[in-house]
């Protein structure tokens, strides 16, 4: 019987969110003669089998092409499909499925805003405003489109401590900008951005807002209408889901007004050579056959997050921080990248004198995988004068006894460079 | 609380005492003022980056060869290594040398590396990298720039071409 049974049964609390570990066959594991202690879930996290098993039953039994045939497993993939959608749009609080677009995941949902959205509003006296926070994929979006539109791209600062100059965000927002798109959680640092004051500041000049949820969908419980987001870009795999399959939310009134991103079936009601009625909302969006077992999985993701809860996972992420934090500083020569009073899952530090690949081979060899170097925000290892740091990131399956493992490890680091 | 870890040999490979203490204390660590050839190397998949800088007199003996950059333990050990080795050699002979070099630490195979080009003890401590797949590029970047450096490359050389 799997944990997520036993849940059903029973209130969650925190001891069952450390129950949850055995679903996940990849964590339980030897890497190089250790038990695995896995802190890159920022990177990817773990699937459950719960996940993995809802992937291979609808490979094996009802995989078919999806809103096309008239036999059976075509209306079964079809209802698979729609039904993970059904999920995401109830886990984040839209206000129904319309708004809710599959795409490859959050670079592609980002790609998807910057090139439907934005780039026919934009011109040489328009403006996209982002912050120095940002992963690559929130970046070079907005560059392409701002070097083919002649459009700047404006940067809003962050402080010491790795956490948006928000009253400096928003003074920089006027009606030249065409939109603001911001993380709410920092990749590298894990800063929560103040996204209530920022859109507020956004809508009062009528720009609308995209958020980056890549790092805060599996972490804290998102809420897109309480936000009052006008974009929320997420991915499958950064929440216990599959590669390949992640999400946009947008606000219908605005997603029904831009056109497709890309041609293709699927994404039509009609097509002649002397002109084409594309679908309505959703699959205005969705050229092609998509990543139906991605969303299968994804939706398997959902009901698994929803059964350990989501404010069960942001106390037990917390409290195993928090016991992260306090143990890093007791180490000599361990600087703490990232004290942003609000923060969530994720710790970045360096060791002085010590690169951070050289810590990343050396845990590893000792059955502990975190990420090192730019973790895709090079402004931000420029702003921190770093070339890189180390970075352990948390999911619902770490535990004290992996923060721990990894602490230990880190003295190892520090005796081989002594 | 200090918890101790068993040793462990491919570790111990890799981090060589020899090779700590080029990464602390680099050789030939710097731009100097007359190079008269210079490339510069990055590894795209970690941010490490390496200038070298290289001269050759008029008997095509490479007598000045220096590296400036950042980058984790192996790789700075390994440009030190690689300046100590090839200063004062033929151009020729240190190109031969560099290709069979990065060829031999490209393969996972347990082969030594050809001491006969140049007889230089020091750098079998690079072979250790041979048991980390991930760390085989941090070794060859800087003698990959060397070989940039002597084109006078001024195109940035990378590891992942």
């Amino acid at each position: 019987m799997n944990s997520l049974l036993k849940i059903n049964n029973k209130k969650s609390n925190l001891d069952q969110i450390d129950y949850l570990r055995k679903d996940f066959p990849t964590i339980n594991q030897e890497i190089n003669n250790h038990p695995l202690v896995y802190l890159d879930s920022a990177a990817s996290s773990q699937m459950p089998n719960q996940v993995i098993e809802e992937i291979s039953r609808y490979q094996s039994q009802d995989h078919a092409n999806v809103h096309r045939g008239i036999h059976t497993l075509s209306h079964r993939a079809t209802d698979v499909y729609e039904t993970a959608r059904q999920k995401i749009c109830e886990f984040i609080n839209a206000k129904n499925t319309n708004e809710i677009i599959f795409t490859s995941g959050t670079t592609d949902s980002i790609n998807l805003v910057a090139n439907s959205f934005c780039k026919p509003k934009l011109d040489s006296s328009k403006k996209i405003l982002i912050s120095h926070l940002e992963h690559h994929s929130n970046i070079v979006p907005w560059q392409i489109i701002c070097e083919q539109t002649g459009a700047t791209l404006i940067v809003a600062p962050i402080d010491n401590n790795g956490q948006i100059k928000t009253e400096k965000l928003i003074k920089m927002i006027d009606s030249s900008v065409v939109l603001v798109a911001i993380s709410h959680v920092s990749n590298a640092l894990g800063s929560v951005t103040s996204l209530n004051e920022i859109i507020d500041a956004a809508h009062s000049y009528a720009v609308p807002v995209l958020v980056d949820g890549a790092q805060a969908i599996s972490h804290l419980k998102v809420d897109v209408q309480a936000l009052n987001a006008d974009f929320y870009a997420f991915s499958g795999h950064k929440m216990l889901g599959p590669t390949g399959i992640g999400a946009l939310y947008g606000k219908e009134h605005i997603l029904d007004k831009m056109p497709p991103y890309q041609g293709g079936g699927d994404m039509i009601l009609e097509v002649k050579f002397s002109g084409t009625v594309y679908n309505d909302l959703p699959y205005k969006f969705e050229a092609g056959t998509p990543n139906i077992s991605g969303a299968a999985g994804l939706g398997a993701a959902v009901d698994y997050l929803n059964h350990a809860g989501m404010h069960n996972i942001e106390e037990h992420e917390n409290t195993l921080l928090n016991k992260m934090m306090r143990d890093l500083q007791e180490i000599d020569g361990v600087k703490l990248i990232g004290t942003a009073e609000d923060k969530v899952a994720v710790q970045s530090f360096t060791i002085k004198d010590i690169h951070s690949h050289d810590i990343g081979t050396i845990l590893d060899h000792q059955g502990i995988a975190i990420r090192t170097g730019h973790h895709c925000a090079m402004p931000v290892m420029e702003f921190f004068d770093l070339p890189g740091t180390a970075r352990a990131s948390l999911s619902v399956y770490n535990n004290e006894e992996d923060i721990g493992r990894f602490t230990s490890g880190l003295h190892k680091v520090i005796e081989i460079f002594a | 609380m200090k918890k101790s870890i068993p040793e462990n040999k491919s570790l111990k490979e890799l981090y060589r005492k020899l090779i700590i203490n080029h990464a602390k204390h680099p050789l030939n660590f710097g731009k100097p003022e007359n190079e008269s050839l210079f490339a510069e190397g990055i590894n795209p998949l970690c941010g490490d980056k390496i200038r070298v800088y290289l001269n050759i007199d008029e008997n095509n003996i490479i007598d000045k060869l220096h590296f400036e950059g950042t980058g984790c333990a192996i790789s700075i050990a390994s440009a030190s290594l690689m300046t100590s080795t090839l200063t004062n050699i033929n151009k020729k002979k240190a190109t031969q040398y560099v290709f069979s070099l990065i060829n031999n630490l490209s393969q996972t195979n347990p082969s030594k590396i050809d001491q006969s080009i140049i007889n230089s003890q020091e750098i079998e401590a690079l072979e250790g990298v041979k048991n980390f797949p991930s760390r085989i590029k941090c070794a060859t970047l800087s003698w990959q720039t060397f070989l940039s450096a002597l084109q006078n490359n001024n195109k940035i050389t990378t590891t992942e071409r």
